[in-house]
């Protein structure tokens, strides 16, 4: 007994000595996550609910007049919605919240699509329509054909007018329930401050490397045909996203913006601010900085190529493979060294005790 | 039911005795066989397969309430079998939802001493078949636990008030000092003492926890904890070896492990188990006394249930002959695993050639991503997704571990009927910036799994002169 209460007064010297110790810079997780919220998710998904019922309007207007003026109103709202959308894509917080799967599994699935149309029963919620909904499907339904037959086919078909009207819906309760669920979360998303499972940074270090690799093989890995270290040389454009609208390379940009700012902090305090604290290093240079830098070539890298990228993995296939090495690149620094330095850990399982 | 009975402690192991040969060695032998063959209380054993017992069982059902038995070993398409024990295959759900339902019955059963000699075997065979299907989940400690209990298969299972021989007692006493030993050993390296590597990343990371968070971004705790872990490992057992300092040794043993627990709480069971098992070193007067006290007012789950009567080889408790040469083998394999990594060219963190059953624990922050490319049978050249074959802990620890990268190399070859696989492996270690693992342009293939170096891993270029951090900040 007298040992442990020996043990006992040793460990209330260390909390005490603790407790005496400032604080000797000012930064913390909990300001970060929540300089995150304000700055990044709540006006993310604000933007798209706002552009989602935007939609939603124009969609009704279009479908009890279609003509090209509504139609036209109604694609620039596709092209807000889904560029929203882009942006806060990476976050997979809940059910509720995540809407990668529900609102944009591309390439769509047009026999499906048109299945479904032709048919007149079909239930958006099952797995087979997953690629026959959300923006794939509005992508297709509004853009794949020229404007006037688009005009005329939906004014012809019932069925058609009732399908884009589902669709739309499905993206306005998606996109709200998703808004509602951020709105009620707040305080869970600030608190979780750790950096083990479940924590909000564990979740968003795992959310950025997710997404970044979902860019490199999804949205340029796939048209290119192959991916890896040596070129197959056979080209899928038709796995592009936003394939019939071309708007692969704008949808993109918005992505990457939305992952920045993740990054970033949107002006806020982000991981950038988190690793300088940290002082984590990369070969001499700060790694914040690093990662920082390839955003940016990332970026240039995508904005350098001309047209769509459904077009580019043959008129720019070069072009587009520097995108897809600087993409690789950006995503080694996420998931290995941004997560490695961060120490957080992002599955729940037993690790080697002491 | 109170009497102590003194009747059991009348073994000797003479047969060794006389065949040591005279002068040092012969003296030598006889102070060993006289301190093996001391009769003390049996009690500490018995307190220790009861306290084992119950935290294997706590431990099991902790592992089945988080769904590990389904997540580990149901859902899973391929597993990572140790070189050798390939043809250790995982059971179906039923199967393996039944080998840990009598795993914890055969702990219970240790616990309270029912058909002890049984029980304790079939938890040894089903723990350590259970650990081999899957090198993924490789932990020190799970290895640790395997070990325990096949020496506790030897073990007497007397009564309390019994004396037998100190032998039993001293090689569960070994093998705890052997992992705290090593574990010290192994933190004898430049990244753990002159970087503070991984601690400084680790601490950090602790920064919001209550009262000491703040202290944990301090440089200088990360250098004491990282030197004062070191050497806490290194010397803790010949304080608990020392009669006159166990018990402040085993206070600062709770002390240490407790800290652990609170700061790591993804190292799991691991502190408490070895918390529990250390209490081997106290004194055998003392386990008895407690033992006694459990029997006067613990009649419900009554410790001298008499598991002799169950007793297989009856005879085994006499420390004879041939136990000898089984403990001394055994035990001298155990001196020798953690060295052969010497038998491997560079840096031993970076390759892993010799890295697991060398108790070398808490060493290592390792992050990696792995892409693999694969020549279809159409010529054409693809890549795969990892996920669509492995679960997320398999395809974490695959991605930083040469040997796995290689068998899932193998595999996904195997699939996809190719002659071509590759794999871009970008591994960050102790806080120095991502490389490449192994060479991208190897078809693993043409290359097979085996003790010899694999010499298809990189060099990692200067990882010793590569500062770790800008050390001003942390």
């Amino acid at each position: 007994m007298k040992k442990l209460k020996i043990a006992a007064a040793c460990c209330c010297i260390v909390l005490l000595s603790a407790c005496i110790k400032k604080k000797k810079d000012d930064f913390n997780r909990t300001e970060m996550l929540n300089s995150m919220y304000t700055m990044v998710v709540q006006p993310g998904y604000t933007g798209l609910k706002d552009a989602s019922t935007t939609l939603q309007t124009t969609a009704n207007i279009f479908l009890s007049s279609p003509d090209s003026a509504s139609l036209g109103n109604l694609k620039d709202a596709f092209y807000v919605a889904y560029a929203n959308l882009q942006y806060v894509e990476a976050l997979d917080f809940s059910s509720e919240s995540a809407l990668r799967n529900d609102l944009n599994t591309f390439p769509a699935d047009t026999a499906q699509i048109d299945n479904n149309i032709a048919s007149g029963s079909y239930n958006l919620s099952t797995v087979n329509n997953l690629r026959a909904k959300g923006f794939p499907a509005l992508d297709y339904l509004l853009y794949s054909k020229s404007l006037a037959q688009t005009i005329s086919d939906f004014s012809g078909s019932t069925n058609r007018k009732q399908y884009l009207t589902d669709v739309v819906n499905d993206i306005v309760s998606k996109a709200n329930a998703a808004s509602d669920w951020w709105n009620a979360n707040k305080t869970t998303f600030v608190s979780a401050a750790g950096t083990d499972v479940g924590s909000s940074v564990g979740m968003l270090v795992n959310d950025l490397s997710f997404e970044m690799e979902r860019n490199r093989r999804e949205r340029v890995g796939s048209p290119l045909g192959y991916i890896g270290l040596i070129y197959s040389g056979s080209v899928a454009p038709q796995t592009t996203e936003a394939y019939y609208s071309s708007y692969s390379k704008e949808m993109f940009l918005e992505n990457l913006k939305g992952l920045a700012a993740l990054y970033s902090g949107a002006g806020g305090t982000g991981f950038d601010d988190y690793l300088i604290h940290l002082g984590a290093d990369y070969n001499g240079t700060p790694l914040a900085d690093e990662i920082s830098t390839q955003f940016v070539k990332v970026r240039t890298a995508a904005e350098q190529i001309p047209v769509p990228f459904s077009q580019a993995v043959t008129t720019h296939n070069a072009e587009m493979q520097t995108l897809f090495l600087e993409l690789k690149k950006l995503t080694v620094l996420l998931k290995v060294d941004m997560s490695s330095q961060l120490g957080v850990i992002i599955n729940y399982s037993d690790n080697d005790g002491d | 039911m109170m009497a102590i009975k003194r009747s059991d402690w009348r073994y000797t192991i003479n047969d060794w005795r006389t065949t040591a040969s005279n002068g040092r060695m012969s003296r030598i032998a006889n102070r060993l066989t006289t301190f093996l063959n001391k009769p003390i209380y049996t009690s500490p054993l018995t307190i220790f397969r009861f306290a084992f017992g119950i935290m294997m069982f706590i431990s099991l059902v902790r592992f089945a309430a988080n769904g590990w038995i389904d997540a580990q070993y149901i859902q899973p398409e391929f597993f990572f079998t140790f070189y050798g024990f390939e043809w250790v295959k995982p059971l179906n759900e039923t199967g393996m939802y039944a080998v840990f339902a009598v795993m914890m019955l055969a702990a219970l059963f240790v616990a309270f001493g029912i058909f002890y000699r049984i029980s304790i075997i079939t938890f040894f065979l089903l723990f350590t078949y259970v650990e081999l299907i899957d090198k993924t989940n490789y932990l020190n400690h799970y290895y640790f636990i395997s070990l325990l209990s096949f020496l506790m298969c030897f073990l007497p299972s007397n009564l309390a008030g019994f004396k037998n021989l100190r032998g039993f007692v001293f090689i569960i006493q070994l093998q705890i000092a052997i992992v705290y030993f090593f574990a010290g050993i192994a933190k004898i390296n430049s990244d753990w003492l002159l970087h503070a590597m991984p601690l400084k990343i680790w601490l950090a990371s602790k920064a919001d926890l209550p009262l000491i968070g703040n202290l944990l971004t301090e440089r200088w705790v990360a250098y004491t904890f990282s030197w004062c872990g070191m050497l806490f490992d290194v010397s803790i057992i010949f304080f608990l070896f020392n009669r006159k300092t166990v018990w402040y040794a085993y206070a600062v043993v709770v002390v240490f492990h407790t800290l652990t627990a609170i700061l790591f709480p993804g190292i799991g069971m691991f502190p408490f188990i070895m918390m529990v098992c250390a209490t081997i070193f106290l004194p055998a007067t003392f386990h008895e006394q407690v033992l006694q006290i459990a029997n006067r007012g613990w009649r419900m789950i009554d410790l001298k249930i008499p598991s002799m009567q169950f007793n297989l080889w009856p005879k085994i408790h006499n420390l004879k002959f041939y136990l000898i040469p089984t403990f001394t083998i055994f035990f001298l394999i155990q001196f020798a695993l953690p060295f052969r990594y010497l038998l491997y060219p560079e840096n031993l963190f970076w390759h892993e050639q010799g890295y697991r059953f060398s108790w070398r624990v808490m060493l290592m922050e390792k992050a990696g991503t792995v892409f693999f490319t694969i020549r279809g049978s159409d010529g054409k050249l693809f890549e795969v997704n990892n996920r669509d074959f492995l679960t997320m802990q398999q395809e974490k620890q695959m991605s930083t571990q040469p040997d796995m990268i290689l068998q899932f190399a193998h595999h996904l070859a195997e699939l996809y009927h190719s002659k071509e696989v590759y794999a871009e492996a970008y591994v960050a270690l102790n806080g120095r910036a991502s490389q490449l693992l192994i060479d991208p342009m190897q078809n693993l293939c043409e290359v097979q799994d085996g003790f010899a170096n694999k010499e298809w891993i990189t060099s990692p270029h200067s990882l010793n002169e590569v500062e770790v951090l800008t050390a001003s900040n942390r």
